[in-house]
Formats: C-alpha cells, sequence, structure tokens
C-alpha cells in the first residue's frame, strides 16, 4: 500500500552533495504537488565535517520533519555509523557501493548504488553523484522524475551537455534501486494547488519585512542569519529601499536607529552573539522610543557556541537583557509561514508603540524548507507611526504623557522634527530630567503603552483542547513537532492541548491561566538547558510547571514529545 | 677581464641557496627544528592561502622567540578550520577570544605577563580581514594608540568566507559576493569604500609596520622575525587568496598571490614609525587583468558592459599604488 508521506535522510561529508542532492529533492517534491519539510544539520567548517539533510514529503500538510527514517542514503561510512540508529522498522538504505559496509543483519533491506563509477561514466566527474542517489531515492519511493529533469533543464538552460549528463545520471540512478524500487511507494500526490510556494524561515522573515514597508536594513554575517541580509542585499534595492552591510552589530543596530529616527520602517537581523552587542542599543531605543525591528535567529550558545545547530535559548535575554528597564517586544513565529506574518506584526506594533521588537527564530526554523500556501496580503494591515505632523504649530512635546501612552513622533526636515531625542532620562520635551516624578512619571508611561499587547489584540496559538488535562506550552520553533504529537495523543483519547504564545513579552498571562485552568499537568518543552520559559510562566502565572528542556541541538520531532504526553496520561 | 657578480636566486629557499647561508638565516620552514604550530591534518580548503600564510607566520614567530609565544586568534576561517577535534592543529598555547575582541584580549595577556615580570614570552594577535578591518578595528587601533606589546596579523582573503562569503571591509571593488552580487549596473563590490589598514596602523605611528603575500614565504618569514625584534605595536598585513571565495582554481593560490603584487594591487612593503623604509619591487609587471580574469568573482567584468570602464578604474588603482610606493624601482620610496 501507498504511504502517504515518507522521511528521507541524505547523509555523507560536506562537499560531496548531501546538500545538493536535498534540495534537488525538495524543490522537486514541492513542484510535484507535495507538502514538504526539511531539516538539515552541517558543521561550522567550511569544508568537510559530517553532514544530513532530512526531507519529508507527503501529501497532507507535513509540520514537522519526522524522527525515524523511511529511507537513509548513505554517502560515506561515518554516514552509516552516525544515522543507522535512526531507522524505522522497516527503513530501508541506499549505500555508495565504494564507501559503505552495511551489517549483515540489515543487508536484505539495503543497496548498493554506484554513486562514483555512474557519476563519473555518465556525467564525467563526481559531480554528478547527487542526481545519481537522488534518481535512486526518486526509485524507491516511486517518485515522477519529470519535475526534477524540468530543474535540471532550468538550471543549465544554457549548457545542453550539462543538463543531458545530470538527466542521465538521474535515470540511471533510478535503475540503481534494484528489488528495492518501489518498495515505499508514496501516494500520488493531488493536482498541486498554484498558490504553493517553498520557502526557508530566513526567505519569508525577508519577504514578510518588504510586504510589512521595509525602507532600511543594516546587518553584519553570522550564521545563521546571513541569507537574510544576502536576500536583501540584492532584492530590496528592487523596491527602493537601502541595505547596507555594517562593520559589525553594533553599528547595525546603530544605523537602524538612525534610520528609524529618520522615519524609516528599518531592520536588522544577527543571532545571539550579535544580539549581545546589539543589547545597549536596544535599551537605548525602549528608552528614546524610536522604534525598531531585531530578527534574532537563534543558535547554540553560549558564546560562540554552537553556530550550525538550534537552540533556544536566547529568551531570556531577548526580554530582560540589558541594564536598567527599557520595554520591548518579543515575538515568536511558529512556522514558516508564521515568520512571514509575525515580521509583519513586528513592524506594526514596532511603529504602533514605539519600541524595539525581537523576533526569535532559531537555525531549525530559519534554514528549514517548507511548502506553504502563499501568503494572501491582499488584506493586509499596516500599522503606521503616530507622527508629530498633525499635531500643528503648538508646543510640540516629543514625549508627551498621553491617554495610550503613545506620543507624536517628530520626523526630522517635517513639522515638529526640531527636538531632543535622548537616552538619558528626559521630561515630555525631551529634555534631561532627573526628579523623582519624572522617572516615575516616564518609566510608567513607557511600559504602559505595551498593556494593549496583553490582550486578544495578538494572535497566539492554540492546538487540541482548549483547557485540557495535560497542557503544553512551548514557544517559537517547536510547534509542528508538538502539534503532530498533540494530534496523535488525542487520537488514542488524551485530554491534550498546546498553547503557543506568539507574543512573549509582554507575557500573555491571562491567556494561560484561562488555557490551564483544568491543566493536571503543565509541560514546558523547550530547546535549551535551564528551562527558561517554564521560568518565565511560573514567575508570570505562578503556575507549578515541569519543564521538559534539552539542548543537544537538535530540534524536537513529534515522537520525542509524544513520549512526553503519554507518560502523564493516566492509566 | 671583468668580474660578474654571482647571484643566487634561490637564497633562503629550500633549494641550493640554503647550502651557502648561516643556520640562522635560513629560511624557518627548512630548519629541522622547526616549530610546525599549525601542524598538518586541519580542515582548510586546498589550497587554502591563509593556511599557508599562517604556518609560515607562526613557525617564524616561534623560532625568533625561541618558543615562548602565546597566539590569540580571532574569529574566521583560521579558527574555523584549525580546531574542531581530533584535527585540533595548534602546537603553542593559543586561545580564541570572539569576533571582534582579538587585539584587545592580546593587549590583557601582553599586560598581565609584564606584570608577572615574564616579558620573555611574546604575544601574537592573529584574524582574518572581518575581524581586523570591520568588527575587530576599534580594538585595533587602541591596542595601536596605547603601543601594547603585541604583533597582529592580518590573514586578509578579502571577505567573510566562513559565513558564506560577504562582503568586508577588505573586498576590492568589482568583487562579487554574497552581499555584493553581480547585479544592477555596477555589479560587485562598489569602488571607494573599504579600508587600507597598512596605511592606518602607519598613520598611529606604529613601530613596525610591513604587508607580505603567501607568494613570498621567505620574505613573509623574515618580517615576522624583523617584527619579533621590535617591542611594542606591531602590524603584518598578509594577501592569502581564497579559492573557494575567489573562486580560482586551487592550485593557483600562490601564482594569483603574485599577480597581485606583479600588477600593483597589493603593494609590498615595510614601514617604520609611520614612514616607508623599503618596498618589494615589480619584477615582471602585469596588467590587471591578468591577475583578475582567473577568479571567477570578477567574471563579470568581462561580460557586462561597464566591465571595460570598470577594469579601468582597477587599473588606476594598480598604477596609483605604483607611483605612490615606486614600486617599478624608479624613485619613490626605497
Amino acid at each position: 500500500m501507498a504511504r502517504k508521506s515518507v522521511v528521507i535522510r541524505l547523509a555523507g561529508e560536506s562537499g560531496e552533495g548531501v546538500i545538493s542532492s536535498g534540495d534537488i529533492l525538495t524543490q522537486a517534491a514541492a513542484r510535484g504537488g507535495y507538502w514538504t519539510q526539511t531539516f538539515r544539520t552541517y558543521p561550522a567548517e567550511i569544508k568537510g565535517g559530517p553532514c544530513m539533510y532530512q526531507v519529508r514529503m507527503g501529501e497532507d500538510q507535513i509540520y514537522s520533519h519526522g524522527k525515524w527514517v523511511d529511507l537513509l542514503v548513505c554517502f560515506n561510512q561515518e554516514a552509516w555509523d552516525l544515522h543507522w540508529d535512526s531507522l524505522a522498522s522497516d527503513g530501508v538504505i541506499l549505500y555508495d557501493e565504494t564507501a559503505v559496509e552495511i551489517p549483515d543483519e540489515y543487508a536484505p533491506r539495503a543497496r548498493p548504488v554506484r554513486m562514483e563509477k555512474l557519476a563519473k561514466e555518465i556525467g564525467g566527474s563526481l559531480r554528478a553523484k547527487n542526481m545519481v542517489a537522488v534518481g535512486a531515492v526518486s526509485g524507491v519511493i516511486s517518485f515522477d522524475t519529470t519535475p526534477i529533469e524540468e530543474l535540471v533543464l532550468r538550471r543549465y538552460a544554457h549548457k545542453q551537455g550539462v543538463a543531458d549528463a545530470n538527466i542521465a545520471a538521474l535515470r540511471a540512478g533510478g535503475d540503481e534501486s534494484g528489488d528495492l524500487k518501489g518498495s515505499l511507494e508514496i501516494t500520488k500526490a493531488v493536482e498541486v494547488e498554484a498558490d504553493r510556494i517553498l520557502l526557508s524561515g530566513n526567505q519569508a522573515i525577508a519577504a514578510g519585512a518588504v510586504a510589512a514597508g521595509l525602507e532600511f536594513f543594516a546587518g553584519y554575517p553570522i550564521t545563521p542569519a546571513s541569507d537574510i541580509l544576502e536576500w536583501l542585499s540584492a532584492k530590496l534595492p528592487q523596491v527602493g529601499g537601502i541595505t547596507i552591510q555594517c562593520e559589525d552589530e553594533i553599528a547595525s543596530i546603530s544605523a537602524v536607529l538612525g534610520a528609524s529616527y529618520a522615519g524609516a520602517k528599518s531592520m536588522t537581523a544577527t543571532s545571539g552573539p550579535g544580539l549581545s552587542l546589539m543589547t545597549e542599543m536596544l535599551g537605548y531605543s525602549g528608552t528614546a522610543e524610536i522604534p525598531c525591528v531585531v530578527i534574532d535567529a537563534q543558535r547554540g550558545g553560549p558564546s560562540t557556541g554552537l553556530p550550525t545547530k538550534t537552540e533556544q535559548s536566547d529568551l531570556q535575554h531577548a526580554l530582560y537583557g540589558g541594564h536598567g528597564e527599557a520595554p520591548r517586544v518579543v515575538i515568536a513565529p511558529i512556522t514558516v509561514e508564521d515568520c512571514f506574518w509575525a515580521t509583519i506584526d513586528a513592524f506594526n506594533y514596532s511603529e504602533r508603540y514605539q519600541v524595539p521588537v525581537i523576533l526569535l527564530t532559531d537555525q531549525g526554523l530559519a534554514t528549514r524548507m517548507e511548502v506553504i500556501h502563499k501568503p494572501d496580503t491582499s488584506d493586509l494591515e499596516l500599522w503606521e507611526r503616530k507622527t508629530a505632523a498633525s499635531v500643528g504649530d503648538g508646543e510640540y512635546k516629543r514625549y508627551e504623557l498621553t491617554q495610550d501612552s503613545i506620543s507624536p513622533m517628530g520626523i526630522p526636515g517635517e513639522l515638529n522634527g526640531r527636538y531632543v531625542s535622548t537616552g538619558i532620562e528626559h521630561d515630555e520635551l525631551g529634555h534631561p530630567a532627573y526628579t523623582p516624578e519624572n522617572h516615575v512619571a516616564m518609566q510608567t508611561k513607557r511600559w504602559a503603552k505595551l498593556d494593549p499587547l496583553k490582550t486578544d489584540l495578538v494572535r497566539h496559538e492554540l492546538y487540541g483542547d482548549e483547557q485540557p488535562e495535560i497542557a503544553l506550552i512551548g514557544f517559537g520553533s517547536t510547534y509542528g513537532a508538538v502539534r503532530e504529537a498533540v494530534a496523535l495523543a488525542k487520537a488514542e483519547g488524551a485530554s491534550v492541548g498546546a498553547f503557543y504564545p506568539r507574543v512573549l513579552g509582554p507575557f500573555p498571562a491571562d491567556q494561560v491561566a484561562h488555557f490551564t485552568a483544568n491543566a493536571k499537568r503543565i509541560v514546558i518543552p523547550e530547546v535549551n538547558f535551564t528551562g527558561q520559559l517554564a521560568r518565565l510562566v511560573r514567575g508570570e502565572c505562578g503556575l507549578q510547571v515541569e519543564s521538559h528542556a534539552k539542548c543537544d541541538g537538535l530540534p524536537f520531532t513529534a515522537d520525542d514529545v509524544l513520549d512526553v504526553i503519554m507518560e502523564r496520561v493516566p492509566s | 677581464m671583468g668580474t660578474q657578480e654571482i647571484r643566487y636566486f634561490q637564497v633562503g629557499s629550500h633549494a641550493v641557496g640554503n647550502r651557502l647561508l648561516d643556520p640562522g638565516q635560513r629560511t624557518v620552514q627548512s630548519d629541522p627544528e622547526r616549530a610546525n604550530a599549525l601542524t598538518c591534518g586541519h580542515r582548510a580548503c586546498q589550497g587554502c592561502g591563509e593556511a599557508l600564510g599562517a604556518r609560515y607566520v607562526v613557525d617564524a614567530a616561534l623560532r625568533a622567540t625561541a618558543g615562548r609565544l602565546v597566539a590569540v586568534n580571532a574569529t574566521g576561517c583560521l579558527e574555523v578550520f584549525s580546531t574542531p577535534y581530533p584535527e585540533t592543529s595548534w602546537q603553542l598555547p593559543w586561545l580564541h577570544s570572539l569576533f571582534g575582541n582579538a587585539p584587545a584580549v592580546a593587549t590583557g595577556v601582553a599586560a598581565a605577563l609584564r606584570a608577572q615580570g615574564r616579558e620573555d614570552v611574546r604575544v601574537l594577535a592573529q584574524g582574518g580581514d572581518g575581524g581586523t578591518v570591520d568588527i575587530g578595528f576599534g580594538c585595533l587601533s587602541g591596542m595601536f594608540e596605547r603601543d601594547d606589546d603585541v604583533l597582529y596579523v592580518c590573514y586578509d582573503n578579502q571577505g567573510y568566507m566562513n559565513t558564506g562569503v560577504q562582503r568586508s571591509g577588505a573586498t576590492p571593488p568589482g568583487a562579487r559576493t554574497a552581499t555584493t552580487e553581480a547585479v544592477g549596473d555596477a555589479p560587485g563590490a562598489p569602488f571607494g569604500q573599504g579600508k587600507d589598514v597598512p596605511r592606518i596602523a602607519m598613520a598611529h605611528g606604529v613601530r613596525y609596520v610591513a604587508t607580505a603575500t603567501v607568494a613570498d614565504l621567505r620574505d613573509l618569514e623574515a618580517k615576522v622575525e624583523r617584527a619579533m625584534e621590535v617591542r611594542g605595536a606591531r602590524y603584518l598585513h598578509v594577501l592569502v587568496p581564497c579559492p573557494l571565495g575567489w573562486g580560482s582554481p586551487a592550485a593557483l593560490t600562490v601564482r594569483i598571490a603574485r599577480l597581485a603584487t606583479q600588477t600593483g594591487l597589493f603593494p609590498v612593503y615595510e614601514a617604520r614609525d609611520g614612514e616607508v623604509t623599503g618596498v618589494t619591487t615589480i619584477r615582471r609587471p602585469a596588467p590587471v587583468e591578468e591577475y583578475l580574469r582567473p577568479q571567477k568573482r570578477f567574471a563579470h567584468l568581462f561580460s557586462h558592459p561597464s566591465g571595460p570602464a570598470a577594469l579601468a578604474r582597477i587599473q588606476e588603482a594598480a598604477d596609483r599604488n605604483i607611483r605612490r610606493y615606486g614600486l617599478l624601482g624608479d624613485g619613490g620610496p626605497s
């Protein structure tokens, strides 16, 4: 019987075609009408080191990358040694005949592929190894290779010889799967919906920023956020914006604040080490009330940490990092599609409340490729800054104490553009003022303006039971795996649900209290060492929660979370 | 009958010339006692100029200090490819600071050694061009200004290579990187930007400043040796081609480095107390095309309509260097 979805893992030495094979397969699957999601790990070295690319494809929408591997493709011996224990009980193996030895007990479901030999014979070099591998994979899952051939023809449109060799290698690979051919047949995809696109989290953020009206981007290369800088370097000028690459992260956020002061919607993107450098300016942004959006694609910390692995360990830094107490908003998008919408939210909150907004993704979400519905922006609502031009010719107070605590912001060169903007504690006019009364009034104003974000204005995500007995609370990229686990546990009759605050600061304590009203167990899965979200929920809601934190640099799988749930189901 | 001066063109190399030199003058790498401080088996790409340059620099510094040396290393390719277990390659005390602070960390190490009366132990700080001309520039300037007893070596491969080949402040005009794509009217990195850090170091009055490339390794070693004879802040800027980021054949690393000097695009000189005291003259002048053509990062200059104008501007910059430093040996500083 054909399968509804398969998990394919390609593994080998970085630089020998593993990543390109995965990319080709993913794009072809998306074009062939399948929903896909990917996960990859690669070394921090420039070349070499073990890398892995996992593709999960299926006819229904896919929320996580899967734990057990149906088809393992080993480019070298190390790939087998590292990944054999992830094989599903009926999983099959393809391996490079010259490089890998498979133990006898696995031999019945393993087939050698002449990757090097065929690549050299047909393609003339080892470069075509990836096409042989992709061909063999397609054979095993009975995937029609037409979309792959289309991709090859498009990519090598001006090099017919290269295109022909690649297609020949692909077809030869198909025959290599031998009697495993069709053994993991995947159900035929339904008609391709025209509105589907394949995006990574980073791409979705860059696109969301452009949709929100981004005018200025400044950044500095850092893994895993660099693609945002690269993409916007090429694309933002095409829509009239400006991207600059600064000399470090301090300069990046400073340029962003300068641009925002001058009236442009501005953003920067970085990872944990860069956020550390930006911290002083976050406090300045909050105090001088200059909007900005900061993307933090978290990676394994602390310090240089695990640059190419995933972790959710910047939560507390994002919420509280810096001296003194300056307001900020922290958003955690939960899927690739949500990266798009959350970036628009980030600009809306930032512009309306004149605060820094930090968007927390992580390596897993930033680099994950996911098929999504093309976001429909026809009803897009963009919130603009309350400017001072409308105030008129009377006395203008930049930091006026208003009903909603939001003060009109002057733009230099426009009416009421002349005022003192400063991070020193100031009075309504912006003049430095240190009296006790003034400091209390200004701190109160700066925090009070965020109160609406504690209400229904913010869309949080709830999946499963609305007030379950087993309540899971998580944030960010773990959503997909948790969602799948909740669905499986509910199918077994468990009372379970998952709540994902999309805005973590200000924290939606009331919504969490409502969600946990009937909870017997509250479990918090997160990818870090100390259980930062658990500590946050305890502190904000006074709830007894169980932390399920792990920090192995890898994302949760649905099976991991299902175990966590089922252990707690009363028997 | 007149006499002809005998010229040993290969003096100092592994080959014939070494026999004719005092052991102390021979190239460090020909010394059986050489330290091999960046030992084999590390994970640099094939043809990596930085791996080659760093081995010669650190071994030369170790010989000059009789093995009493600490290395402080900024984040970058050199740090990344030399450290992963089990291919860890360093054979000396070696400290990875962070990206932008190697000069300041080295300052601290040198100060502690002085405070403890162990000034025989010397400090070498090293980083790539990103860690030097961009994020580490403030710390570097501070180290220069305080005249801290550190030799700082910048291995310049003209971009952020280990994060995926993005532009740096040392990327030359016209070069394609991930953040200066070959698109638009003026493809590649813009003209009129970037930093000439050796000259900035000279402007600080740094005691010893030198530039070098991996095309002349004995010159590189000799400059390290001379730098180690001086106390206080010193700066060495080494051009190290990057096959991955430059899109050049791995086998051509040394030739491309040589062409950088023979075209005048990368002047090789030495300066003391802010004044140029010696230049390596060009032996076989070459037009800039000869240097640019083997590198894919410049490929668009040979196909894009704006290419000829860009090539002319690059040639102008080379000619300016030739005049400024007297690289043809016809006047100018010598």
